[in-house]
């Protein structure tokens, strides 16, 4: 059954001067979706045109197959109910009859609240916890608690679709998962629609099977989170550059934003990381922000420092894992080094598989390159081939020529 | 926040102490209203045994009137044609601005709103300056002060009319502005009036019950009928409209209906009563406070309360106005009301949510 | 469920309504009927008052209230003041009226004194005939004198005398005032307007000045007494600015008593030397009730402005 169908829907708030334009949308029964893009762009003003508090100008809203113009103010409150961002109560109401308000669009003119809606304000209470304190003032909660509080009246209206404008937004952590996690419960176990509009990307890819992204007006991009949530979206509609990872733990998807010299390549000198292990740590991020062109190898595909280094698009030569460098692996880094200004060799553990990556280095390195190597007090701890080739090796290295020494990568940051 | 859970039971107690009795208190404040009319009624500049008057208010009964003794003459009369009348529009007065206050401060969400805040007071003056000035027949002045007071009113609803809905900001503000211009166009008449005309004018801005007939009590109970029932039908309307506007659209609720229907109804209310007796003041600012401070803010429960409480107050204040000469009784409301305003105040200095 | 809750709201609100309704209907309907008969509404003496209206009794009346100063020295005058039972505040004479009861004044009436004292009609003029009204609902009879031209003296005399019972008397004394006061102005009623004394009455001086105009009797006394009043081309009582009395130069100015102090005041200031009047020191007051009232006592009034007069010659 489609709860909701909105079509070529066009409104605003200032006459020619539309917000939505030409705005389009569908939702099947217990559908989770989240809305988010930029202000402006018509997420809170599309939720006013749902509940009637915006008359839109053209196009057409559908309540489950019903005309939304036809439908009374009543109709639709029982159907659809709201818990805004913050809701300003300055009258000294009990928690209580604030949620009974919940059961007014069921009572008639004449009607006072009967035993069956005390039972249901009594239940939406304690599944947002607040029963237990029903008879405090309203104007005395805390933020969190006076939205559970509204939550619990949206709730008490009994609606199949719920609409949170930006609910969770002035809530600390804490309180944001809790509700998140109720409203999903609800969706799951009753069936209830839920349409949340949200800043918080990570937190909507989270909670909701489907992402609506809009941007100015109208509808930008609808799918899963994975489909919707890609660096060119964000790009294109927010401006900004991102990465967007998976957690590892979870396989949640979580976004970051990244500063925008990232992309300027052409600027700068290159850099040429010889690493591995981990051992880049951060800085392949820093260099890049700092415009460098950097560079890396060899790495084994299953080196954790190659995963950072593609994440980055850097260009790196790879290795077949567990194998040790190949000839032409050694030979496209032996070039890489020749090409790049600075050469920065991290403290990475040395074994038989990597050792050959400082012989590139010995052989590739000229007067005109500045080196940089980290962390050389403790090689022998760090070497793990036999004969302790790691050790002569540096030797041959530092008395070939001058280098900077930095005790770890923050200080090769530093330098560069 | 976290002294909530010890502070439940404190809070309550020290705040709102009726609102556990609140069918009680009603049924206390109404006979407390009934026991200050008749004792009303007993008093006076001429002395009525109350024996007398109870045989008087007995022997006209329908059925059972002929066993007691009428009393014929003054004393009857004082009693039947003007104390009685003027008590039951004290009465009436009361509850209508009293209710009349509690739907202007509903709506405006605002402690300062009075029954006069959309300009019927500055209205009505005027009219009735404008009667007296051009000698209109007196007979008609109180229609004058009814139709500007009226008429002063609607001008400042259309002015806050924003876009096809009613702007309570705008509205305020426009109330603002028509209650100077009025007050300005009032002094321009006192200004060419002769010194008798003035006395007259200045008095009407006080208020007084003093020459009240019957007439006027029916003209004014049916209004205040029709004005009290809707600003009480419409009460739950209003609790949620506390919320925000947007929240009770969303909770379904006919947001311009209630807000048309409570502000003319409060209009009216407060119209019917200054045409007959003059501008009283403060009944319509201070009694729904009271009232609030001892049954919270539920508009269902808040009228009533306000009603029992206004009527039973002006009441006592016109008989005190009776007793020291017949001081105008708007003067007498305002030495009252003024420092219990006053203490209002400073009690709740800084807290939200009177 | 719903519409049952509204048809009872709607039942017992009506039921309210009518059961208030017929209690006081019967109260008030009751009322009428009843005091009618005491009151003799079919009684045989019917009189006219000032506005037309009739009122009707059985005998003159022998407890009268006087609402107005005028009318109560008219009373005495006519020698049926031992009739009066009740006065406003304002009436001071003669002094026997200081012993009598008072029911308030024009501001605050005071209507259960009027009614406690049972009187058979009550004696109002046009200034405040709006307690006419009020006293008929309460069962009085009120009866309207005019009360504010030098004219309404005589006539109103003579509706009292009427209203009295002794209205041949009331004509006698009538005449006798008007030929007195004939008498008093002989010499300076027809003055022509070169031999007028250019005159500035004050008859308030608060924040504003204010001075009777053409229509005021004190206008007409002043006029009689060989007067030309500076501002008679004003109607009513006006309120005046410093600039045109200056303009005007009166030669003298007339105040009554009890605004000396004022009075004092205002010719102190510089801009008024140059005034003729304050000059020469032409500055007289005069009795303030007599000045006001167009009672019986208007013959002093009018001696006193024609000797006033007559010393500025």
């Amino acid at each position: 059954m489609v709860m909701l169908e909105v079509e070529d829907l066009v409104g605003g708030y200032i006459e020619n001067e539309p917000v939505l334009k030409r705005f389009c949308f569908s939702m099947g029964k217990g559908e989770f979706v989240g809305v988010v893009g930029p202000n402006g762009s018509g997420k809170s003003t599309f939720l006013r045109a749902l509940t009637d508090v915006l008359k839109f100008w053209k196009g057409k809203i559908e309540l489950k197959g019903k005309d939304i113009s036809e439908l009374s103010r009543e109709q639709i409150a029982r159907t659809i109910s709201v818990v805004p961002q913050d809701t300003y109560i300055s009258f000294p109401y009990s928690v209580e009859e604030i949620v009974l308000m919940g059961r007014s669009p069921y009572l008639s003119r004449f009607e006072y609240y009967g035993k069956k809606d005390l039972e249901i304000a009594r239940k939406y209470m304690n599944i947002t916890r607040t029963y237990r304190f029903k008879d405090e003032k309203i104007n005395e909660l805390s933020g969190g608690e006076m939205q559970r509080v509204i939550m619990a009246r949206a709730l008490t209206q009994k609606p199949e679709l719920l609409l949170m404008d930006e609910a969770t937004s002035h809530l600390d952590i804490g309180h944001k998962k809790a509700m998140m996690d109720t409203v999903k419960n609800l969706n799951e176990t009753r069936n209830l629609n839920v349409i949340s509009v949200n800043h918080n990307l990570n937190l909507v890819s989270r909670y909701c099977e489907k992402l609506l992204l809009m941007d100015d007006g109208k509808c930008h991009a609808y799918g899963t989170p994975e489909e919707v949530l890609t660096e060119a979206n964000i790009h294109s509609v927010y401006g900004i550059d991102v990465e967007v990872h998976r957690h590892p733990m979870d396989g949640n998807l979580y976004i970051s934003p990244m500063d925008r010299t990232i992309r300027d390549k052409d600027k700068g000198k290159k850099v040429h990381l010889v690493c591995g292990g981990g051992s880049s740590r951060s800085l392949f991020k820093k260099l890049i922000e700092k415009g460098y062109e950097v560079t890396a190898g060899v790495l084994n595909v299953m080196d954790s420092d190659l995963a950072k280094a593609e994440a980055l698009d850097i260009n790196c030569v790879n290795e077949a894992p567990f194998s040790p460098i190949s000839k032409s692996s050694l030979q496209k880094n032996l070039e890489m080094i020749k090409k790049a200004d600075v050469v920065v060799v991290t403290d990475f553990p040395i074994g038989e598989g990597n050792i050959r990556n400082l012989e590139a280095v010995r052989d590739g390195i000229t007067d005109e390159t500045d080196l940089i190597l980290v962390n050389i007090d403790k090689i022998n701890e760090r070497d793990f081939t036999e004969e302790n080739m790691g050790v002569e090796l540096y030797a041959d290295i530092s008395n070939k020529m001058d280098f900077k020494s930095v005790d770890s990568t923050e200080g090769v940051a530093k330098l560069l | 926040m976290n002294g909530l859970t010890s502070s439940i039971r404190y809070g309550e107690a020290m705040s709102h102490p009726l609102k556990k009795y609140y069918r009680t208190s009603l049924l206390g404040f109404t006979g407390l209203t009934l026991l200050t009319a008749v004792i009303a009624l007993s008093l006076g500049s001429v002395n009525v045994p109350s024996r007398n008057i109870i045989e008087i208010l007995l022997s006209r009964l329908p059925l059972v009137g002929e066993y007691f003794p009428s009393h014929p003459g003054p004393q009857s009369t004082i009693i039947l044609r003007v104390r009685l009348p003027r008590i039951i529009l004290g009465l009436i007065a009361g509850i209508s601005l009293s209710v009349s206050g509690a739907s202007m401060q509903g709506v405006f969400k605002n402690p300062m709103a009075s029954p006069f805040i959309l300009g019927v007071s500055a209205g009505g003056v005027f009219g009735t300056a404008v009667g007296i000035f051009f000698g209109v027949w007196w007979l008609l002045l109180p229609l004058m002060a009814f139709i500007f007071a009226m008429g002063t009113t609607f001008t400042v609803f259309f002015l806050g009319r924003v876009r096809g809905h009613t702007d309570i900001t705008t509205l305020l503000l426009a109330g603002l502005a028509m209650n100077f211009f009025m007050t300005a166009l009032t002094s321009l008449i006192l200004f060419m009036s002769e010194p008798e005309d003035m006395l007259s004018i200045v008095a009407w801005t006080y208020g007084s019950l003093s020459g009240t007939v019957w007439n006027e009590v029916w003209i004014t109970l049916s209004i205040a009928l029709i004005g009290s029932a809707l600003v009480y039908a419409y009460a739950r309307d209003l609790n949620v409209m506390q919320t925000g506007e947007t929240s009770a659209k969303q909770l379904g609720i006919n947001v311009e209906k209630t807000k048309i229907i409570q502000l003319i109804a409060a209009s009216l209310l407060a119209a019917v009563v200054i045409s007959f007796t003059g501008v009283i003041g403060f009944v319509g600012l201070i009694i729904p406070h009271a009232a609030r401070l001892l049954v919270g803010p539920d508009h269902r429960r808040l009228i009533p309360i306000s009603a029992m409480l206004g009527g039973s107050f002006l009441i006592v204040c016109d008989t005190i106005s009776r007793m020291s000469g017949e001081i105008w009784v708007g003067v007498i409301t305002g030495l009252f009301g003024a420092p219990f305003f006053i203490y209002l105040l400073i009690k709740h200095r800084g807290e939200t949510g009177w | 469920m719903e519409e049952r809750k509204i048809l009872m709201t709607l039942g017992v609100l009506v039921s309210v309504v009518l059961i208030s309704a017929m209690v006081l209907g019967a109260l008030t309907g009751r009322i009428v009927i009843d005091l009618n008969e005491e009151d003799g509404i079919n009684g045989e003496m019917v009189v006219e008052d000032a506005t037309g209206k009739e009122i009707t009794l059985e005998e003159p009346p022998e407890r009268i209230i006087s609402f107005m100063p005028s009318n109560t020295e008219l009373l005495f005058h006519l020698e049926v003041g031992d009739r009066i039972v009740g006065v406003d505040d304002f009436s001071n004479h003669p002094p026997e009226v200081q012993e009598l009861p008072s029911v308030g004044d024009s501001m605050n009436v005071d209507y259960e004194k009027i009614i406690g004292l049972e009187p058979d009609v009550v004696v109002v003029s046009q200034a405040v005939s709006h307690m006419r009204g009020e006293l008929e609902d309460y069962g009085e009879r009120a009866f309207v004198t005019n009360g504010e031209s030098l004219d309404d003296v005589y006539s109103d005399m003579q509706l009292l005398g009427e209203l009295c019972g002794i209205p041949e008397k009331a004509e006698e004394k009538a005449n006798e005032l008007k030929e007195e006061m004939y008498e008093i102005t002989e010499n300076t009623r027809d003055l022509p307007e070169e031999e007028r004394v250019d005159t500035f009455y004050i008859s308030g001086a608060g924040n504003d000045i204010n001075t009777p105009g053409n229509d005021t009797f004190q206008d007409t006394l002043l006029t009689n007494a060989g007067a030309n009043n500076i501002f008679s081309d004003k109607q009513g009582w006006s309120n005046v600015g410093e600039e045109e009395i200056i303009d005007r130069e009166p030669e003298v100015i007339i105040a009554p008593e009890y605004l000396q102090m004022e009075v004092k005041e205002l010719t102190e200031k510089d801009s008024w030397q140059d005034i003729p009047a304050v000059e020469n020191d032409h500055i007289h007051y005069v009795d303030g009730d007599i000045m006001s009232r167009p009672g019986p006592r208007i013959v002093e009034a009018q001696e006193e402005l024609v000797n006033i007069l007559e010393d500025v010659e």
